[in-house]
């Protein structure tokens, strides 16, 4: 490891350059915005992708899942390691979620599935149970779920 | 004169960030390539990098070109569309 020449190692060092950077660059920020008005400028993309799929919420799920049923037979250091990875994908799970009922339903799909909202709640409230547990019934049930949501997913697309 | 405006989108990630604010320097010096500015097109300041100038235009494209409309679906704008370079954050492009 590299050393600076107070003895704490570069790449810490940099990390809190960068941290304390960041604070205040958000601090100036905030006061700047209430001393002046400030427009918007656009690094704008006015083509979105249009690329939506639940399968991604399901592939991370089945990560949830797995890790899951896998959790009691792993080591210490792996069951904190399993935990930190439950966690982060039980979050991607419902970012891809939340993409989907943003960005890929509209007002014409919940005229027709009225239950879509309530779905979806309950689909990410799950998500979370499922990121704050190590239960396989919680990561099953989500998996369940997210497939509900790939039935009216699928047949949005084939109407 | 000096700009401030505050970043909407991503099409100049990775080195200009939504939410966070630029500076921008009304011109007094020429242009050139690979400087990025704030561009009027469409009625909406835009922020792009020049990548590329001929008499009279430029040609602009976004730092991240997966979610970028730039001049490769706009054609090239005119001088007179640049309305300022970004003196802050000081940005080089990479990769």
């Amino acid at each position: 490891m590299v050393k600076s020449p107070n003895g704490v190692p570069k790449t810490a060092n940099s990390c809190q350059q960068r941290y304390n950077r960041a604070v205040m660059e958000g601090l100036f920020s905030m006061k700047l915005s209430s001393l002046l008005p400030i427009k918007p400028v656009y690094a704008h993309c006015d083509l979105p992708c249009g690329v939506y799929d639940p399968a991604q919420a399901r592939i991370e799920a089945e990560s949830v899942l797995k890790i899951a049923e896998k959790y009691e037979s792993l080591d210490d250091y792996n069951k904190m390691r399993a935990v930190v990875i439950k966690e982060q994908r039980a979050e991607l799970v419902k970012h891809h979620l939340w993409v989907l009922w943003t960005d890929y339903f509209k007002p014409e799909h919940l005229e027709k599935y009225p239950q879509l909202h309530d779905l979806f709640w309950r689909t990410t409230k799950q998500a979370g149970e499922a990121k704050h547990h190590a239960g396989i019934e919680d990561a099953q049930k989500l998996l369940d779920l997210i497939d509900e949501i790939a039935e009216i997913f699928k047949a949005t697309k084939q109407a | 004169m000096l700009l401030v405006r505050r970043i909407t989108g991503n099409s100049m990630l990775p080195g200009y960030t939504p939410g966070s604010l630029i500076f921008g320097m009304a011109l007094t010096r020429r242009l050139k390539v690979g400087q990025v500015v704030i561009v009027e097109h469409n009625g909406m300041e835009k922020i792009k990098r020049i990548a590329e100038i001929r008499k009279g235009g430029v040609y602009v494209l976004g730092d991240n070109p997966v979610h970028s409309t730039d001049s490769r679906s706009f054609g090239w704008l005119p001088i007179s569309s640049v309305v300022a370079r970004v003196i802050w954050p000081c940005s080089k492009k990479t990769g």
